[in-house]
């Protein structure tokens, strides 16, 4: 008795065919025991059958385009069947059991803790977050839209981003996580919130304007261990190539981003002091003296003209 | 008069405000150079003035007389673009020696003085004859320039001597010449209104219409000597036009007889040279003349004393909704404004305080509104063919004695010119920073100034932010 199942590449079963005896074969001919309609297999492809030790093997039945075994790059003969890995004849993924294949244990339902109290709690961090820093800014007269447009803004960018990483596992791996997705859009908000918080607070106290600019470069990395996460949860495969991705975002960003201000800088004048201000308690930096102050301004003074020099020319 | 704009699209109708747009002006209009730029466009209509001057058949005959007797004596300038060989601006000028040598305005040869590679200067005579002419002198901060025709002068103007001497009777009867508009030579009669108050650059106030092209062009008395030249018109206004008074031109004329003929090449930096020398004679009388102190608020406040500052407040007190946190700003600006090309002005010095005092907001959004309200902006168009890119420094900044001064926020930006060695616009803002609901926001414009003279200033700016004791 031996089960023959045709994966898709996602490792799902497509199909599962039964067969009665010790030996079947497999191609895309009708005398096939299993068809396979796939036009990279041969008519008659595979021969599945024991050898001395009763364990299962696959033969190769001289096609053009072989048989290969799950995670080895090279072609074989003939292949010694253990019923965990995958055999590839074609572009058709195979899983050949037997029924002595013994299943793992029957997995408890178990309720687990339910994460919804944390999905709530990160979404009132980052509205709480996002609706001080509004009414922090706000001084003119009230207005509901000066409050509800930064809540809409966040929800909108979570939203449309956890969607689109649900719709993704869906296809991919058919199953939407949409609870795992939506934890790490959120974790990853709260964090560009939390830093851009400080990134704004930072840049008053110690008078370093360079910290507002930062902001965006922050925004893209936590984008891109977010995209890295996402990834992850469809998946565990392909680490590097996941790596590579997640880390290609926030330098493609960063690059463009700093592309746009070069050209920028070329027709307007570079914001190069810190526009928002904090209530003077914030101040970190210690005070400079009149002195201090003029001397700084003569050091400014050669890097203004040697950038005027290298404009001029 | 806080700009001189030869605009480009509409020659009598468009100020440009050297002044960002942002500010205050309750100054009324602005001063138009009188050279025309695309003489198609100069059409636009210039209202008329009803004459209500006794006009009776005496003053026809004299201004009858003085024209015969000028019209060989004037030019219409013209800068032609070269490659295109049509003209791109036109001014007037006058013959003032035997040997050719004529005045007009450097606001009328400026293109070329500039840029002489792309532009050459021509002349146009009242007969008709045309040739091109040489320039021999520029004086920017009294926008003045010598240049020469390519024949003989037979017949010239002379200086009037009580004009030179700068004893000209207020009332005394003048007459304007020049070609307004493309139009044709013209004479203009008006009267002598002294020199301008209030002002660092002398001119005088001649009440009378000049219009564009007429720059360059002479204001001569009844016996047809010159007293001025015309320079410039006040928009927004009947009549109020600027003559440079006639010694600044006899001197010019004089160090351009003297001197070896320069290459059209070294005007460039001979008008940086000029730029230098002027703002360090500006800067340095408004150092000289010192800072008196005003009250803002808990804080007392620099002001520069100097006669030439037009000083103005405004409040935000009255607006709706109302303001949740009170805006009291008193400023002080020049009126110096340098033309250098028609895209270029500079020479502006503004100084302001605002005194902000939150109404019902947290110390939070108080320090909002303050940045919001009053960044730190610089003044003037920037353009990236005059200035280089700007850098900005800030710091927080404690005065001695410490317990004089507030400790204050500085931000202190520097925009260098690209053409002209060594002057910047600069800009100095300091926020106090002693207190959550209430800072006096100080601001300090300085164009084209040299980096020396601005670090000067500012430590005297600073110097005088105090507490009111």
């Amino acid at each position: 008795m031996i089960w023959v199942e045709i994966l898709s590449r996602q490792r799902d079963v497509l199909t599962r065919h039964h067969i009665a005896g010790d030996s079947l074969t497999i191609g895309r001919g009708y005398g096939n025991d299993v068809m396979v309609d796939d036009p990279h297999v041969a008519a008659n492809h595979l021969r599945i059958g024991r050898n001395a030790e009763g364990a299962l093997v696959a033969e190769d039945q001289g096609s053009v385009n072989g048989l290969y075994l799950e995670g080895v790059a090279k072609r074989l003969g003939r292949v010694v069947i253990n019923g965990d890995r995958l055999i590839r004849i074609g572009q058709t993924l195979l899983r050949i059991r037997d029924d002595a294949y013994l299943v793992p244990a029957e997995r408890p339902l178990i309720s687990r803790r339910p994460r919804w109290p944390l999905l709530v709690l990160l979404t009132l961090a980052i509205l709480a977050i996002e609706l001080v820093g509004a009414w922090r800014g706000d001084f003119r007269e009230f207005k509901p839209a000066t409050y509800i447009q930064p809540v809409l803004a966040v929800i909108g960018i979570v939203g449309i981003w956890v969607t689109v990483w649900t719709l993704l596992s869906r296809i991919i791996v058919r199953a939407a996580r949409f609870e795992t997705h939506l934890l790490i859009g959120l974790v990853a908000m709260l964090t560009v919130s939390v830093a851009n918080e400080f990134a704004d607070f930072g840049a008053f106290a110690l008078s370093w304007p360079g910290l507002v600019e930062a902001r965006f470069a922050i925004g893209f990395v936590v984008m891109g261990a977010a995209a890295l996460a996402h990834m992850r949860a469809i998946g565990p495969g392909r680490l590097r190539l996941k790596l590579a991705g997640a880390a290609a975002l926030p330098a493609l960003m960063i690059g463009y981003h700093a592309v746009i201000d070069a050209d920028q800088q070329r027709t307007l004048d570079p914001p190069s002091y810190v526009h928002l201000l904090f209530p003077p308690a914030f101040r970190a930096s210690p005070l400079n003296t009149e002195d201090g102050l003029l001397k700084d301004l003569g050091e400014m003074r050669l890097r203004i003209d040697q950038a005027r020099l290298k404009d001029k020319s | 008069m806080p700009g001189w704009g030869a605009s480009e699209r509409s020659p009598v109708g468009r100020s440009i405000h050297p002044m960002n747009g942002r500010i205050f002006l309750s100054i009324a209009g602005s001063v138009l150079a009188l050279a025309t730029r695309h003489p198609a466009s100069a059409q636009t209509p210039v209202p008329d003035q009803p004459d209500t001057r006794v006009s009776g058949q005496a003053a026809g005959l004299v201004s009858e007389r003085i024209y015969n007797a000028a019209k060989p004596r004037l030019l219409q300038v013209r800068s032609v673009l070269a490659s295109a060989d049509r003209q791109s601006s036109i001014g007037s000028a006058f013959m003032v020696s035997a040997d050719g040598l004529a005045i007009t305005n450097y606001h009328v040869v400026s293109q070329f003085a500039l840029e002489p590679e792309t532009y050459r200067l021509e002349y146009t005579a009242a007969d008709g004859r045309k040739g091109l002419l040489q320039l021999l002198a520029v004086d920017v901060a009294d926008d003045l320039a010598v240049v020469k025709v390519d024949r003989p002068a037979p017949e010239f103007f002379d200086f009037d001597p009580a004009a030179l001497a700068g004893v000209l009777p207020k009332g005394q009867r003048l007459y304007a010449m020049g070609n307004p508009l493309d139009l044709g030579f013209t004479i203009v009669d008006g009267t002598n209104n002294g020199l301008v108050e209030r002002s660092y650059q002398q001119r005088i106030h001649f009440s009378g219409a000049i219009n564009p092209g007429m720059s360059g062009g002479p204001a001569v008395t009844e016996d047809g000597r010159i007293v001025g030249i015309n320079v410039a018109k006040q928009l927004g206004s009947d009549l109020v036009s600027f003559l440079v008074p006639a010694q600044f031109a006899a001197a010019l004329l004089k160090r351009a007889a003297e001197a070896p003929v320069p290459t059209p090449a070294s005007f460039q930096a001979e008008v940086g040279r000029q730029l230098y020398a002027w703002q360090d004679g500006m800067y340095h009388a408004i150092a000289e003349a010192g800072f008196r102190d005003v009250d803002s608020g808990p804080y007392r406040a620099p002001e520069a004393s100097a006669p030439w500052f037009t000083c103005w407040a405004r409040t935000n007190e009255n607006e709706v909704p109302r303001p949740r946190a009170t805006d009291n700003t008193t400023g002080c600006n020049t009126s110096t404004a340098l033309y250098v090309a028609n895209d270029l002005t500079t020479g502006l010095v503004l100084m302001s305080h605002a005194h902000l005092k939150s109404v019902d907001l947290n110390p939070f959004q108080f320090a909002t509104f303050a940045s919001t309200t009053h960044p730190a902006v610089g003044i003037g168009l920037f353009h990236r063919k005059w200035q280089a890119a700007q850098e900005c420094h800030e710091d927080f900044v404690q005065a001695e004695p410490v317990g004089e001064h507030p400790p204050v926020r500085v931000v202190w930006c520097a925009r260098p010119y690209r053409k002209f060695d060594g002057l910047y616009d600069v800009l100095v803002q300091a926020m106090t920073q002693d207190r959550t609901g209430e800072a006096l926001v100080s601001r300090m414009n300085l164009q084209a100034i040299s980096y020396d003279n601005a670090l000067g200033l500012t430590r005297r700016f600073l110097d005088g932010i105090r507490w009111k004791p």
